[in-house]
């Protein structure tokens, strides 16, 4: 397990869409970091956490960390040293039963999940995307301007079900975007990659939050000595302006908006 | 993969049947933070140089509950491998022998009882370790408190291996759990029972926490109370004091046993001599060859409270740890000034006159008392010296005041108004020279019209214009002040024998 998170892909990755996340808050956003308030699932070396409290100055009380296994949790607690929050359960029974009401609205989400999102069979798979959604719910109650969301899923797994969901996907961008991508030759992590942001964005505008093509980036990548493909994602969302409209043509329109990230060809990373 | 197997303990040497759990019970460890103490030490005895000790933060404790929360200790000590499991972790080993240094560690042990990390056994619901010695494999042993803590009718040590498990770890395992390190013990605390969570959160009634980490946002009372006592008694390195008592007493202050680095929720505890600035400071040293007793440290006389007041008294410190809390051992002198008073005193070759609990010497042991009687006298002497400090100090503060209200009434003078003949016991103005012109001193619309400055409770109407502008540093100064300008401007004499009034009352206040 040792190490399993420090290889030269993932340390990419937390380059390119994690540090990301931090660069616009601070430069674009200017938001000061003894006010951004981070969500994460780290491991048990935090190692980016870590990184974040030595070198962007993060401020421990800031970090909200959720893991459920009982052994990992001890150096995540002994990392955070009673001044972050470790809340040791599964993410998606902590928000099922509403238990980050009290630490949200959140500036940066980080789910760096290591499990498949589309199965569709099961509660369990279901409540990983009611547990993604739920971010968007409490940061709109407390009608939190502008975050960010970090998402990483493995890039494969998919039940039958799941696969077919994605096929079915891609062929209703394709009729939105007029595009006609072939998914014939993909590997699932692909077909996961291209798809995804479209239900990311849909869920956003959901809740009244929108993003743009500029604010969504993300690769496909395999760890050195991983046998698995993960994707990875990052995403600026906006609360909705209440002058812009929310209604259903407003809320499409910038839904094929955000559409045009699937012009381009969906990445795979690179050293 | 984790090879984990259970561990067949070998019998358990020298325990004591049933003692645990009579010791535990009898009232020895009366208070959770007595226990984290205890543990402490024994990590301290286990040689190491640093414990963490992680709560959970203020926000999350105010929301969690007792069952759910998690508290862990980490230490660098030695570790523990299965055998010491069973024969250190859940035993009593025969008392330490605190007059003897180990070999091992090079420390005389300050844990009492050998008993460890099962003080906690009252207070938790679970109690996890996951240990590691040098060349040995690590080991995880669970513990239920709650049946432990529950008469079985067993053997204790029947009783205890039905409570307990103990496997081995992988050092993998062990290696992401503590950071890689080479040995070491790591205590998990998962559930507290419901007092010892109220305890956390709101403290004791009668501690009280000002100054007490006060820049610490993160800290509950209770808290900061376990801290402030862990603060005073454990062998912690002296910190920066504003007076510079510890760099003048270093040798004094100096102990036969090394300090360890002890960090609460991320806070490094760091003994303190609360000196203030402007103290008077004495030189404590006692010898008594005969009875081979030696204490040395220094006693300081403040020159206002003490602050915090817990720290009101001498602490005296046996192998470096403090015996008790700060206390004046039956020393009675002048009550005002004994506020003052603080100290430290290392001490040495008293390990016999500790009563059963360490919490206190024996004062009807003799080599104790004979310490006493000196100590006596050193308080007498410092408590003198408070006293004319203080005294000192109110002159000072009352010729500042008598200053300050002289060149008041000069410029009062300066402003115009002449000093009238005052009237003597009539109440009736005298023919002035000058007419007070209330409207210009005092902004009234009418030069006749005139308001008390002091409401009929005797209260300072604090809007009014005299107190606008003659306001001193304190109540007591603007009131002398402004009755002085009333009496130069010949304000009516009902009105100032208000002033007077008020005065009086606020010396009977005080």
């Amino acid at each position: 397990m040792t190490g399993q998170y420090s290889s030269p892909e993932k340390n990419k990755i937390r380059t390119a869409l994690w540090d990301r996340a931090f660069n616009d808050y601070a430069k674009i956003e200017k938001g000061l970091i003894d006010d951004l308030r981070y969500f994460c699932m780290p491991s048990a070396e935090c190692i980016y956490e870590k990184h974040l409290v030595a070198n962007r100055k993060l401020t421990k009380r800031n970090i909200v960390s959720v893991e459920k296994d009982y052994d990992l949790s001890i150096p995540i607690r002994e990392f955070l040293g009673g001044e972050g929050i470790h809340l040791e359960d599964s993410l998606e029974n902590l928000t099922r039963q509403d238990k980050l009401l009290l630490f949200s609205p959140f500036d940066i989400v980080n789910l760096d999940f290591c499990g498949q999102a589309f199965v569709f069979s099961g509660q369990q798979y279901q409540q990983r995307w009611s547990a993604i959604e739920y971010f968007f719910k409490k940061n709109y109650e407390k009608r939190k301007s502008v975050f960010y969301l970090l998402l990483t899923i493995f890039g494969g797994r998919s039940s039958s079900v799941g696969k077919q969901f994605l096929l079915d996907k891609i062929t209703q961008l394709n009729d939105i975007t007029g595009l006609g991508k072939n998914p014939t030759s993909w590997k699932e992590d692909r077909l996961i990659q291209e798809v995804l942001p479209s239900i990311i964005v849909d869920m956003g505008l959901k809740h009244n939050y929108y993003t743009g093509s500029a604010d969504i980036e993300g690769y496909r990548y395999r760890q050195t000595g991983h046998r698995c493909n993960m994707v990875a994602f990052y995403f600026k969302f906006r609360l909705l302006d209440p002058k812009l409209g929310s209604s259903t043509i407003e809320k499409n329109n910038l839904f094929n908006a955000a559409l045009s990230y699937y012009q381009n060809d969906a990445k795979e990373l690179t050293l | 993969m984790d090879r984990v197997k259970n561990i067949i303990p070998n019998p358990v040497k020298e325990m004591i049947e049933d003692h645990l759990i009579k010791v535990l019970t009898a009232g020895t460890y009366t208070t959770f933070a007595k226990a984290i103490r205890e543990t402490v030490s024994n990590s301290y005895d286990a040689g190491a140089s640093k414990v963490d000790i992680i709560f959970e933060p203020k926000e999350l404790l105010e929301t969690t509950n007792a069952s759910t929360t998690v508290i862990q200790i980490h230490d660098d000590g030695m570790g523990l491998d299965s055998a010491d499991f069973w024969e250190k972790f859940v035993s009593i080993r025969k008392s330490k022998i605190p007059s003897k240094k180990d070999k091992t560690t090079g420390r005389y042990p300050i844990g009492q009882f050998g008993i460890g990390a099962l003080a906690f056994l009252p207070f938790v619901q679970g109690l996890s370790v996951y240990s590691k010695k040098t060349g040995s494999e690590p080991v995880h042993g669970r513990i239920d408190a709650l049946k432990v803590m529950e008469t079985s009718g067993l053997s204790y040590a029947d009783h205890i291996t039905k409570n307990c498990e103990l496997s081995l770890v992988s050092d993998a395992k062990w290696n992401d759990i503590s950071n890689n390190a080479t040995s070491g013990t790591i205590i998990r605390i998962d559930g507290i029972n419901e007092d010892v969570y109220k305890y956390l959160l709101r403290g004791s009634p009668d501690f009280e926490e000002a100054g007490i980490f006060d820049k610490y946002a993160n800290l509950t009372k209770g808290l900061k109370e376990i801290m402030w006592h862990l603060s005073t008694v454990l062998p912690l390195n002296y910190e920066y004091d504003e007076a510079g008592v510890y760099d003048s007493y270093k040798t004094a202050l100096k102990s036969i046993n090394p300090s360890i680095s002890v960090q609460i929720s991320s806070v490094t505890l760091m003994r303190r001599i609360y000196a203030q600035k402007g103290c008077k400071k004495y030189p404590f040293i006692y010898e008594d060859s005969k009875d081979k007793v030696k204490a040395t440290g220094v006693i300081i006389a403040n020159p206002s409270i003490t602050k915090p007041k817990h720290a009101n008294g001498i602490m005296l410190r046996l192998n470096n740890v403090g015996i008790g809390s700060f206390q004046f051992f039956g020393f009675k002198g002048h009550a005002s000034a004994q506020t003052r008073i603080t100290g430290e005193i290392h001490v040495e070759g008293l390990h016999d006159e500790l009563e059963n609990s360490r919490e206190s010497f024996a004062l009807y042991r003799e080599k104790f008392s004979k310490l006493n009687e000196a100590l006596m006298k050193a308080l007498q002497k410092s408590v003198t010296a408070a006293a004319d400090l203080s005294t000192k100090k109110s002159e000072n503060r009352r010729a500042q005041e008598e200053n300050r209200i002289a060149n008041k009434i000069t410029e009062i003078q300066k402003a115009g108004l002449e000093k009238a003949p005052i009237s003597k016991g009539s109440g009736k103005r005298t023919s002035p020279t000058q007419k007070p012109n209330l409207k210009e001193q005092y902004g009234r619309k009418t030069a006749d019209t005139f308001t008390d400055p002091i409401d009929m409770h005797y209260k300072i109407r604090s809007d009014h214009a005299l107190f606008k502008k003659y306001r001193g540093i304190s109540e007591k100064e603007t009131l002398r002040t402004v009755l002085i300008a009333m009496k130069l401007a010949q304000l009516p004499e009902d009105s100032y024998q208000k002033v007077i009034k008020a005065l009086i009352r606020l010396k009977e206040k005080k």
